[in-house]
């Protein structure tokens, strides 16, 4: 009795406090967005959630699609209810689709006549005008804004009286024009046609007075062309590039049996007269692709895809790709993939590794295929902007998200019930993989691993912070300790994200491991960017491979190496004239950062510094190490040189003899006055040199 | 004096940040707790900081105080970061001409920063952690990431389980499995 006294007053509800998990938090206006996010069949089943629920979910409903599909579901006599049910609940529709209706097209008129009279913004219809259903078009000509397909009964003036149209979809061109009327309205955007030929369909005469009437046009689309000589389809690129230069959009669908030329000249056409075509869609498919025979398809038709620098989107449906293509602004890549082991391979990563842009990649393969999720992860891990893989099997489809890849372990519904434990303030646990991974990344290698099978959290994020590893002889000490190849391996693939080696702190005795051990790194890590490296005899065995790499050198024993060191910005000598040539006395690092040399008289007055400094204007940090003259000409033929760099930042001067006080000062004040963006000054004096005069430092 | 601070807001001049850290905002935490801070000490935290920049320093300083609504923010969490960017706002800036990310990265904490993080209570260091992650605070989570990594170096995995309170969710099997991959790292002479 007490208890049903209590709920009855409902105004003492609204103060509730709701728990910060529970979705009741939110008012109105953010239950609705979020609910908007919501596909729109699921909506009729959230109805009855809450009643907030209620109120918000059908708010943001503005668009309505009508289907085949959907009438099916329901009894022919219910269909007006259910059409009364919709727009009332949805009273904020502004656009009605039909254009997928096609056995159901009696109901049109009924849908059009309900969905006007309810729904007051109502702003555009989109239909598709087919045989015996083109009574109601007058009435509603104004609203109509998309049609989807015309029947061949449908003469176009019909259609001319739709105003407000900006898209169509035709069979052919002969469909929605003539010669004659190549004008259906003022404002089409898009033309979309399912067939041609250039001939038979709609010839280029056709075409051209099309585009070159319909000016507004910025997207074109052909499902299936099929020009059946290089003029046709050459005079078509003619066209397109001429009448269309505001094209931003092209979908061309080809079927290689029915093609027997190459399309290079014709795509190098359009990609050069098209400057603001953004999207190009290639579709390229063939019924006979299902074996080896890829490279008579290569040359005809992939080959000049390598011209297309803009290209955005691709559609292949071949066996296989290999050969070295690079579209750098590829987004969406689908890929019919026939691979007989049925598992992603390297040559398959490293194809995708080589589009930086991609974002979506849809791959269509065998029921019986096998993607497990190692080899989706390999596919993630080596493009960095790929957001989306959509596997579609040919009898159904599925669809994995990358954040679904990353946060979960195996996909099951375990997951979820992991995701909503609470865990204690104390634990660890408590953080998610961002800032535990965080947290993790300052660890050192070792105990990287050391620490892996502490949690399967610790396994996912342990490693992903890794980006530099320093391998010395206490590091491959332990290594050796165990078999050697085996280890690198299982560093450098747990390691995927590695950056920079350092192999400065590498001594002659494992010094023969080197190269194995960089040839492993250079393998399993993809974002591989810099060597750092003592250059020793056995330099030739890598260098050719990886001296683009080396960005840093500590010593040189065998100085002709550097001749592969491209990149490189850090270089320390014991002499200067190791970074000349023997025979041609050339000089051959040139660009560099930073410097650090032993100093001698003699290479001062050979003018060796002179011409390393002409050449390395870029140079930041300089040292000087074991200074010791002759005369003091040197030491002012040095300063000199030295200050010639506008870029120096730090200099160190490591002094064995300690020159008069006054020269000093003066070389200060030289460097001081000319080197303005010097920060640093590292002066080492011999120790024997015990009284410097104060005003030495004046200078400074 | 606030209007002032607005005219003045983004000057890098020492003597500027000095002055705009005499005028004083306050934070609520989570549980409630409100705590005045220095502008440019609580500015550090880049959800602040954008917070002052799009309601102005005046509308902040005269004022609601700023609320910090993660539940990591507690009255103690929010204390503790208080002191240490009060402790911190006026470190020089990082010279990018010497300092990259790896040489930062590679830095011991300071004597002050050790004793700071180095709570009894780990509760209240991951709420410190939580929260400064949240305020995006990144000197304070890397101060409390060194403090954690320091303490996991050269620990056994049950270990670090027991320490930071992991559950172990791997089974037997694919623990031996792991150590077994990793054999180098315990491997001896």
């Amino acid at each position: 009795m007490m208890a049903s006294l209590e709920t009855r007053d409902d105004t003492e509800e609204q103060p509730q406090i709701y728990a910060k998990n529970s979705f009741d938090r939110f008012g109105d206006d953010m239950c609705a967005l979020i609910l908007s996010f919501s596909p729109q069949k699921h909506r009729y089943r959230y109805e009855c959630v809450s009643k907030q629920f209620q109120r918000t979910v059908f708010v943001s409903v503005v668009n309505v699609i009508i289907s085949d599909g959907c009438l099916t579901q329901i009894p022919e006599r219910y269909v007006p209810q259910m059409l009364a049910t919709i727009t009332t609940k949805c009273p904020n529709i502004e656009i009605i689709d039909c254009r997928r209706i096609d056995t159901f097209r009696r109901h049109v008129p009924t849908i059009l006549t309900t969905f006007r009279d309810n729904c007051h913004n109502l702003r555009h219809i989109y239909c598709s005008l087919l045989e015996g259903n083109n009574k109601w078009l007058s009435e509603y000509q104004s609203l109509v804004t998309r049609i989807g397909s015309i029947d061949r009964t449908y003469s176009s003036p019909y259609v001319q009286r739709c105003q407000r149209l900006t898209k169509i979809v035709i069979k052919s061109l002969r469909d929605g024009f003539s010669p004659k009327r190549p004008i259906l309205t003022t404002r089409l955007e898009k033309l979309s046609f399912r067939s041609y030929d250039g001939i038979s369909g709609g010839d280029n005469q056709l075409l051209a007075a099309v585009v070159a009437n319909n000016q507004s046009l910025t997207r074109l689309s052909v499902h299936a062309m099929k020009p059946e000589t290089v003029e046709i389809m050459a005079e078509f690129a003619d066209i397109v590039s001429q009448y269309l230069p505001q094209l931003r959009r092209l979908s061309l669908y080809f079927d290689a049996t029915d093609i027997n030329y190459s399309l290079d000249a014709s795509l190098r056409t359009i990609g050069v007269k098209c400057k603001q075509l953004k999207i190009l869609s290639l579709g390229l498919r063939s019924v006979y692709a299902m074996g080896n025979d890829f490279e008579s398809y290569k040359q005809q038709f992939v080959d000049p895809l390598r011209h297309c620098h803009r290209l955005t989107h691709l559609s292949l449906e071949l066996s296989q790709m290999s050969g070295k293509y690079f579209w750098p602004r590829l987004q969406y890549l689908f890929i019919r993939y026939y691979k007989h082991n049925n598992t992603i391979d390297n040559e398959f990563v490293y194809h995708i590794s080589r589009l930086p842009a991609l974002q979506t990649l849809v791959i269509q393969c065998n029921q019986d295929i096998d993607f497990s999720d190692n080899d989706l992860n390999a596919v993630l891990s080596s493009s960095p902007k790929l957001k989306n893989i959509e596997i579609r099997l040919q009898a159904s489809k599925r669809t994995q998200l990358m954040a679904s890849l990353d946060t979960t372990d195996d996909g099951n519904e375990d997951n979820y019930t992991q995701q909503t434990q609470i865990y204690a303030k104390d634990s660890l646990d408590r953080f998610g993989d961002d800032l535990f991974g965080l947290l993790l990344s300052y660890l050192s290698l070792e105990d990287r691993f050391r620490c892996e099978c502490v949690s399967k959290q610790f396994q996912r994020t342990v490693f992903e912070s890794a980006v530099d590893i320093n391998i010395n002889d206490r590091l491959m000490r332990q290594i050796r300790r165990t078999t050697i190849t085996q280890t690198i391996a299982t560093i450098s693939t747990k390691c995927p994200n590695i950056e920079t080696i350092d192999c400065r702190g590498i001594n002659k005795s494992y010094d023969k491991d080197i190269p194995e051990v960089l040839n492993s790194f250079h393998d399993n890590c993809r974002h591989l960017q810099e060597i750092y490296y003592n250059l020793r005899q056995n330099y030739y065995q890598w260098i050719p491979k990886l001296g683009s790499l080396v960005t840093r050198i500590g010593s040189i024993s065998a100085k002709h190496s550097l001749i592969h060191c491209h990149r490189l910005s850090h270089l320390a000598v014991d002499s200067i004239r190791k970074v000349f040539d023997n025979y041609s006395g050339e000089l051959m690092a040139k660009n560099l950062l930073g410097f650090e040399f032993r100093f001698s008289d003699k290479h001062i007055r050979d003018q060796l510094l002179w011409t390393l400094v002409a050449d390395n204007q870029s140079l930041q940090s300089v040292a000087v190490n074991e200074i010791k003259f002759k005369t003091q000409d040197t030491i002012t033929e040095l300063i000199q040189q030295l200050s010639r760099l506008p870029q120096l930042r730090e200099l160190t001067l490591e002094f064995r003899a300690f020159p008069n006080q006054d020269l000093l000062s003066d070389s200060l004040r030289t460097i001081g006055m000319i080197c303005k963006q010097l920060k640093r000054l590292s002066l080492r004096l011999n120790p024997e040199v015990t009284e410097i005069n104060v005003q030495t430092w004046d200078p400074l | 004096m606030a209007d002032n601070a607005d005219h003045i807001d983004g000057d890098d001049n020492e003597d500027v940040r000095a002055q705009q850290n005499l005028i004083k905002i306050k934070l609520k935490s989570s549980e409630g707790g409100i705590y005045e801070c220095g502008l440019t000490a609580a500015k550090m935290s880049d959800l602040v900081k954008n917070m002052v920049e799009s309601l102005g320093t005046d509308a902040v300083v005269t004022t609601e105080p700023i609320i910090l609504g993660n539940e990591a923010v507690t009255d103690a969490a929010l204390k503790k970061i208080i002191e240490w960017v009060e402790f911190h706002w006026d470190d020089p800036p990082v010279d990018h001409d010497f300092e990259d990310e790896k040489d930062r990265r590679n830095e011991e904490l300071s004597h002050w920063d050790k004793q700071f993080i180095d709570v009894d209570d780990q509760a209240l260091l991951f709420d410190v952690i939580a929260a400064a992650n949240y305020m995006d605070i990144k000197g304070l989570v890397e101060v409390g990431a060194k403090h954690i990594c320091s303490k996991i170096r050269g620990k056994s995995c049950q270990e670090v389980r027991e320490m930071l309170k992991i559950t172990n969710d791997f089974t037997a099997e694919e623990e031996d499995a792991i150590h077994k991959e990793n054999a180098w790292i315990y491997a001896k002479d």
